[in-house]
């Protein structure tokens, strides 16, 4: 296997463009467990440590080579939140955003707080340049997404108007090291409530129906609340597999999201 | 009677495996060494067709090939059921068909990828119970043909055992209440952090192998037995160990590797990934079907209990041939009871063989028994506890076995640990605290020892013992310290190697400070007393009355005109040396009173240890998920030794009972083949999960098994645990748990089953 370090990300981007079958290794902590099963043995590599403007980062915009280490402090709470969830100390010390992305495993921690803050992708290539694609346009299978071969990711944006109240939470057979069973982000600010979860659908998704019917709500009941986790229950697609079953899933992800519901109102 | 300050232990070994400066099987590198590849069957049954190696052997760098066909044709194991290399069938995915040396480990894969190996499929024996239907296909056509002593075999039955005393049937029909439970519990795995590696250098007609191995003398006769070489042929070293939990005892591919070095003429290295140490060794904790049936008077006293188990034992017999007896004794219990009857069963299946995982058996029996025991006290309405109390044995009880225990702890052990967690405190709705009691035989066995004190008054004990983490091996210049009056520092040790130390029978069954110790203090005695005489002659008194202090000896009484023990070792060198040996020669087996058919030799538990857990558990009712808050461990095992080495082997145990509790679970398919062999998806626990362990002793003075009155130690805390977490959450849920591991998703469908 061949490998590039790239000095910056104009470097990265001509190698990229060059070899469009090459792989980014930002943090490597998905792509050499893949060349470590032997799944995936690309051809070569480019390197992304030393490309500083990855790591760029405000709090609308933050760098693709951001690791989960400096997002475990990030102001955005649930972003906070889901980074000090991910693995251990060293795979958060390497572990990127942008690998996060890039990867778009259905249980990617890093996925539902961008859903749910309705953030959008930055890529840019070396003779394209610059576009920003929405999520939910970005995502479109298990580990697929609309990303093309000379591309890189750049960064995730976030609309101006965030949310007062950002939660996330996750249920995992363990209390580190642990892939999501489901996971879960709710916001609640002036324009309402939002509800995103992962591990239950091929790609990050939105409970939009459970939305709906929550922001038609002024002072949510009890009954209300159970009426919201029930709907997310349902608006789920999630499958059985040998670390989960579809109707624990179902469950699981409407009881998060009630519960981070209920912290966004209190 | 230890005079050595043993409070501030720090381990020989320690800076070694902290600094990184320690070797490993992995890290030796020998000149021109050759690297090792297995083909492995990939199916768990099938008749074997074609295996080509041509195309394989003509790759570029490729040493060697071999098969069953280039080793001696000779059936191995404790029954006699398997081979080296897969011979005409393969019975279960990770078992070996091919072995190839290359000049690098990619290469290496390249041949084994280039072997032609085709196969018709058989039927698999996925199921413990099926595999006992009449017209179930056998997973060993010839096990008639098979045969080991006192090993009852029918069939798919690779082991039985059946116990009978007094009258159960009896019994049960003038019990007052009878109970029934059926518990059971899935296969898990011992999983050490080092996956195992394997190095092995011929030079002349010697082969010298480096193991990851817990029983390098076990090793050594496993090569001998199977490339037909007599033990003075064959030297086995064992560098620094990176864990074993039971996953490193036996013999497993030490003749594979020393084999292929020999065609190879090179040195050939073998390392294991993650995956291939899930699914190759013949080491399992196996799975478990547990049926129990208590008859209870209306006192609350036990009549009678039936235990029906069945093992799921994988392929091969490995050295789990006592399991079936082992897992009965588990099954009826640290009790008073007086008519027991038990049927326990190892049944063959195209699965990874089972094998000795810390306290074989123990976890899986002791927590279904353990659960059914709750069940028990709330049915005669009594307080789970009280129960225990009441039916627990004690010094001067006869057990299940008819064994009358001399001094025992274990109604201590209760009253410490329900003490310490707070059992009887009122606690919040979601929390719940779970007792459960455990007992694990000692094992007194072969072992041996050199001492010698070298002319500068240093010293070096040469040991059979194999430090597998536990420490126990660490301990030892302690004890010849304490028997010489000198320092543990002024010690090094020579172990895990076979053609330097004396037999010993490995880091197996907790035995190592049990027997060594003993083999080590007997070597220094010899030592001892050799520098009294030369001390008496210099001081012109008796040997007898020489004190042996402080690095000194003087005569007893006058202790400012003392000797340094080095001018003694000096001048030991003009009048015979400073030379000591010690073995340790087992002491006879308790009496009992029980009926053995398939006796395995388990019946009577020498030097019992005894265990109470209790732990406060905190349930997520939503989502079943549970949280250990907290583990109060009070455990008699004699005299403790090594108070830091015992209370690390209880945390560790009780942490890996946690994860055998919660998450540990190896899960197969219909084709019989592992769904999660790698560490993403079979999930021990982390230092998130570890909730506060604490640890009490019971130190009962145990005469005739450990030193200084001890008993073993390390598998005991691996018993009682995943008990404890059952009872807690029975009681949180309202329904006894019924499967092992009590996964989140299980014990969340345990609450929708209470709730509809
Ligand atoms: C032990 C362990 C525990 C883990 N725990 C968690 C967890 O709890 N939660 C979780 O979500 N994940 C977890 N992961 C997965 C992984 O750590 C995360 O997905 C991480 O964010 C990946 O980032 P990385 O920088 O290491 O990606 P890499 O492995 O470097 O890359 C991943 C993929 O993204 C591509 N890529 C990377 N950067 C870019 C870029 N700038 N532009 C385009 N493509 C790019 C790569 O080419 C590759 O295909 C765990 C992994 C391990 C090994």
């Amino acid at each position: 296997m061949e490998f590039v370090a790239a000095k910056d990300l104009d470097e990265a981007l001509v190698a990229k463009a060059n070899h469009p079958d090459a792989e980014f290794l930002a943090g490597g902590t998905d792509l050499m467990v893949e060349v470590n099963l032997a799944h995936h043995r690309p051809s070569s590599a480019i390197g992304l440590r030393r490309v500083d403007e990855l790591r760029e980062m405000t709090d609308l915009r933050i760098g693709a080579g951001v690791t989960w280490a400096t997002l475990e402090s990030h102001p955005h709470r649930a972003l906070a939140q889901a980074a000090r969830t991910v693995g251990s100390p060293q795979i958060r010390a390497a572990g990127t955003l942008g690998g996060n992305i890039g990867t778009a495993s259905p249980a990617g921690d890093g996925l539902p707080w961008i859903a749910a803050l309705d953030g959008t992708i930055e890529l840019r290539s070396k003779d394209r340049g610059t576009r920003v694609m929405p999520w939910r346009e970005f995502f479109v299978g298990v580990k697929r997404t609309a990303i093309l071969p000379d591309e890189a990711i750049v960064a995730v944006r976030i609309p101006e108007d965030t949310p007062a109240r950002q939660e996330f939470a996750k249920i995992g057979v363990r209390n580190a090291m642990v892939i999501s069973t489901v996971s879960c982000v709710v916001t609640h600010g002036d324009n309402g409530t939002t509800v995103a979860l992962g591990s239950v659908a091929p790609t990050p998704m939105r409970a939009t129906r459970a939305e709906e019917m929550i922001n038609a709500e002024k002072n949510p009941s009890e009954a209300a609340l159970a009426e919201f986790a029930r709907i997310v229950s349902e608006e789920v697609r999630p499958i059985t597999d040998h670390r989960s079953t579809e109707s624990y899933r179902r469950h699981g992800a409407g009881v998060l999201a009630r519960r981070l519901l209920e912290r966004c109102l209190s | 009677m230890l005079s050595v300050d043993i409070s501030k232990f720090l381990r020989a070994d320690g800076p070694d495996k902290v600094t990184g400066s320690g070797r490993y099987s992995a890290d030796i590198s020998l000149t021109g060494m050759a690297h090792a590849k297995f083909l492995y069957a990939g199916v768990a049954s099938a008749r074997i067709t074609t295996l080509d190696t041509a195309a394989a052997k003509a790759i570029p760098g490729v040493f060697a090939v071999l098969t069953q066909a280039d080793v001696p044709d000779i059936r191995f194991g404790s029954v006699a059921d398997r081979y080296l290399f897969a011979k005409d069938v393969v019975r279960f995915e990770g078992e070996v068909v091919a072995a190839v040396a290359a000049v690098d480990a990619d290469t290496a894969q390249r041949a084994v990828d280039a072997i032609v190996f085709e196969y018709d499929a058989l039927p698999v024996v996925n199921d413990i119970e099926a595999a006992l239907e009449p017209d179930a296909p056998l997973v060993h056509e010839d096990w008639e043909s098979y045969s080991a002593r006192r090993i009852v075999m029918d069939r798919n039955i690779a082991s039985q055992t059946i116990l009978t005393l007094g009258d159960a049937d009896a019994a049960l029909a003038d019990a007052d209440l009878v109970i029934e439970g059926r518990y059971i519990a899935d296969a898990s795995h011992a999983a050490p952090i080092e996956p195992r590696g394997v190095v092995a250098q011929w030079e002349g007609d010697k082969v010298t192998i480096w193991t990851s191995s817990q029983v390098p003398f076990q090793a050594r006769d496993g090569v001998c037995e199977t490339l037909e070489l007599p033990t003075n042929r064959v030297r086995i070293i064992v560098p620094h160990l990176g864990g074993g939990f039971g996953g490193k005892c036996g013999f497993h591919y030490e003749a594979h590797i020393a084999a292929l070095a020999r065609a190879a003429r090179r040195p050939v290295r073998l390392v294991f990934s993650r995956r291939e140490e899930f699914l190759a060794p013949d080491r399992r904790r196996e799975g478990m079907i547990v049926e129990l049936t208590t008859g209870l008077r209306s006192d609350g006293t036990i009549a009678a209990r039936k235990a029906r188990i069945l093992l799921d034992y994988g392929a091969y017999s490995s050295d789990a041939t006592f399991f079936p007896h082992m897992a009965a004794m588990h099954a009826l219990g640290p009790y008073k009871i007086d008519n027991v009857y038990a049927e326990s069963s190892a049944v063959y299946t195209n699965r990874q063989p089972s094998g000795s995982v810390r306290a074989p058996t123990a976890p899986q029996a002791c927590w279904a028994l353990e659960t059914h025991t709750d069940e028990l006290a709330a049915a005669v309405g009594m307080d789970p506890v009280a129960f225990r109390r009441l039916n627990g044995v004690d010094t001067g009880a006869s057990g299940v076995s008819g064994q009358v225990f001399d001094a025992i702890g274990l109604q201590e052990c209760i009253t410490l640990a329900t003490e310490d967690v707070g059992y009887g405190d009122v606690l919040p709705g979601d929390e719940a605290i779970g007792v459960a009691i455990g007992w694990w035989p000692s094992f007194p066995g072969a072992s041996g020892a050199y001492v010698k004190l070298d002319s500068d008054g240093k010293g070096v004990i040469v040991t059979g013992a194999q430090e597998c983490g536990t420490g126990a091996v660490m301990t030892l210049p302690y004890l010849v310290a304490n028997e010489l009056g000198m320092q543990p520092e002024d010690f090094e040790l020579v172990y895990q190697d076979t053609s330097a130390a004396p037999y010993d029978v490995g880091a197996t069954g907790s035995q190592t400070l049990l027997n060594n110790g003993i083999a080590t203090i007997e070597a220094s005695y010899q030592i001892a007393s050799r520098l009294r005489e030369i001390a008496a002659s210099m001081l012109e008194a008796e040997a007898d009355d020489i004190v042996l202090e402080n690095g000194h000896a003087h005569v007893d009484g006058s202790p400012d005109t003392a000797i340094p023990i080095a001018r003694l070792a000096r001048r030991a060198n003009h009048t015979g040396m400073l030379i000591g040996k010690g073995a340790r020669i087992a002491p006879p087996d308790p009496k009992t009173s029980i009926s053995a058919i398939g006796d395995q030799g388990v019946s009577s538990f020498a030097g019992p240890q005894f265990s109470c857990h209790a732990v406060r558990v905190k349930l997520d009712r939503d989502t079943g998920v549970a949280r250990v808050l907290a583990v109060s461990a009070a455990h008699d095992s004699g005299t403790i030794v090594n108070p830091i080495g015992a209370a690390g082997q209880v945390e560790g145990g009780v942490l890996m009972g946690i994860g055998q509790a919660l998450t540990e679970r190896t899960e197969y398919d219909d084709k019989g083949r592992q769904v999660n062999p790698a560490l993403l998806d079979y999930k021990l626990q982390t230092f998130a999960d570890a909730p506060p362990i604490s640890v009490q002793f019971v130190e009962v003075f145990t005469p005739d098994m450990g030193p200084h009155g001890a008993k073993a130690i390390a598998e005991a805390p691996n018993v009682a645990t995943a008990a404890a977490i059952s009872n807690a959450l029975g009681k949180l849920v309202g329904l006894p748990m019924r499967e092992l591991p009590m996964t989140s998703e299980r014990v969340w469908r345990a609450i929708q089953a209470v709730g509809s």
